[in-house]
């Protein structure tokens, strides 16, 4: 009998898990493109020119650019790689041990770091992140946009230590997708030295992310227990004839 | 699945039938025309048959038959490929349409590289077996703006895209092919010309009948396909035979998935995926690009 159940757990579809999202084939020639083009967005921002010349410098003709299937919207392209990168390189970041998240030990805190340390790579392409919000949002793009979207708060969540396993995994990346893309726009109208007010928006953000996340066990757990009461309650009446 | 199961029994007898008419001699190497089987040195002069007499009606047909689709996924397939000399490139690009008869992909590529790139210099070579059908694409290139043009940059030349003993190795940038390549003797051969004659960059490009995955959409599909289509050949081209033979070699021909590893097996390196399907699967747009 226990056999059994061990089997069928076994075989059971996970609705939900972490998953580590890498970008596949990192040595395939669209990535190596696409590589060389993020090198060119500080000269032509989010542009379909960053591929071309990524493909001239490595003196292949212009028809390679058939290679990706996005076809005529390149410029997306551009910008999904360079989101896909950086969310990789945040992983590499905290690869290091000598790294000071690290010394952070509370699961919000490690958020905010690690929300700051993603901002910081959009400082070199600033004048021309407009350019790539603008590109996210054309419908068409939303499906990949948002998907690249809850691939970062996931990962971030994963790297912060979430350990949730009910429906608050779905509300805390939400959570956290919407704190990121409410300070990336922050950031894009922030003149502040050294972007402090953006990191202070952030924490602000996750602070009240935190006590969300309170409000959300004390009403989960007031729930439960009145829940219970009730069914305690409906049995002893039943029982009493 | 009566309907099917009733006319595919009946075209078994009628297949066997021809099987018996065109394989006298059994030591020779075989391979499918349709649904029948046929020797290979007979395949190309059959293929050239069909293509000689539709040639006239191809594209009426190809409008009643897909209903019009066929020119939003030829469209699509352009813009997919998006190929074109990009401004301040120093060379232009060497065009290569294969079964290009009519010439709708080849004159397609050239718009789309000057609408969007401004180029102008970019060469084409139509190419195409059948000498009937790439008359009628000399016709509509008459027509075209790339007639009037001081220096020619679209040739026409008769060639079997198995071999292709006219084109110079390396010698092309961009190689297309619609609906064509389920027509060839040896596939595989065709699709390794297509790599010997491509420059290191190069990218090979095919649009080809697919098969449905969805199988309720497929049933609806296959109905069609058998139904239909034949009849519509019989009224519309006045031409039965021809238009089972194009259904019957659609039915033939690989699955996506096999078709990529075909092109893997050429040398070509498939990005992504590998394949896009149009239209639930009906056809789908290959890539593979020589490194």
């Amino acid at each position: 009998m226990l056999g059994r159940i061990g089997i069928a757990r076994r075989s059971a579809y996970r609705f939900y898990h972490s998953v580590d999202h890498t970008v596949s084939r990192k040595s395939s020639i669209d990535h190596v493109i696409l590589d060389k083009a993020l090198t060119y967005i500080p000269r032509f921002g989010f542009h379909e020119q960053c591929i071309t010349q990524a493909i001239r410098d490595m003196s292949y003709p212009d028809s390679l650019s058939g290679v990706f299937s996005s076809g005529n919207n390149k410029d997306f392209e551009v910008v999904l790689h360079w989101l896909k990168f950086n969310r990789n390189k945040l992983h590499g970041d905290i690869l290091d041990p000598t790294d000071q998240f690290h010394a952070i030990k509370n699961e919000y805190d490690r958020v905010t770091y690690l929300i700051n340390k993603r901002l910081e790579s959009n400082i070199a392409i600033k004048p021309y992140l407009h350019q790539a919000l603008a590109q996210l949002v054309v419908p068409y793009n939303i499906p990949s946009s948002l998907e690249e979207l809850h691939q970062l708060s996931d990962d971030i969540a994963f790297y912060a230590g979430d350990n949730s396993n009910d429906f608050a995994w779905y509300l805390k990346r939400m959570g956290l997708s919407t704190v990121y893309v409410s300070s990336e726009l922050y950031m894009l109208q922030d003149t502040s030295e050294n972007f402090r007010d953006t990191k202070e928006f952030v924490k602000e953000k996750v602070d009240s992310l935190r006590s969300l996340g309170t409000g959300y066990t004390n009403i989960e757990q007031w729930a439960a227990f009145n829940g219970i009461s009730l069914i305690n309650l409906i049995k002893s009446q039943l029982l009493r004839g | 699945m009566n309907v099917r199961s009733i006319s595919l029994a009946s075209r078994n007898v009628w297949k066997a039938r021809n099987i018996r008419f065109y394989s006298q001699s059994n030591n020779k190497e075989t391979t499918h025309f349709g649904f029948k089987t046929v020797d290979k040195e007979q395949k190309e002069d059959l293929v050239k048959g069909v293509f000689s007499s539709v040639a006239l009606s191809y594209d009426v047909m190809n409008d009643a038959m897909s209903m019009g689709v066929h020119r939003l996924w030829k469209s699509h397939f352009i813009n997919r490929l998006d190929a074109g000399m990009r401004p301040g490139s120093d060379r232009p690009l060497d065009f290569l349409d294969v079964a290009g008869g009519t010439g709708d992909i080849a004159f397609g590529l050239l718009d789309h590289a000057e609408a969007k790139f401004g180029d102008i210099r970019s060469t084409m070579t139509v190419a195409d077996i059948n000498a009937d059908m790439l008359r009628e694409g000399e016709v509509r290139y008459g027509k075209t703006k790339y007639a009037k043009e001081p220096k020619q940059r679209v040739e026409f030349m008769v060639q079997n895209g198995e071999i292709m003993d006219k084109i110079p190795d390396n010698s092309k940038d961009v190689y297309t092919i619609a609906f064509g390549i389920r027509n060839f003797t040896n596939i595989q051969a065709g699709l390794n010309t297509a790599y010997r004659v491509l420059r290191p960059g190069g990218i090979f490009a095919c649009l080809e009948f697919s098969q449905v995955e969805n199988p309720l959409v497929d049933y609806i599909y296959q109905a069609y396909l058998f139904l239909m289509l034949p009849m519509m050949g019989q009224l519309i081209a006045n031409d039965r035979d021809s238009y089972q033979y194009l259904v019957e070699s659609i039915r033939k021909f690989p699955k996506q998935e096999e078709f990529k590893g075909m092109i893997e097996k050429a040398g070509f390196y498939v990005p992504d995926q590998g394949y896009e399907n149009l239209t639930f699967g009906v056809a789908a747009i290959h890539i593979g690009v020589k490194l």
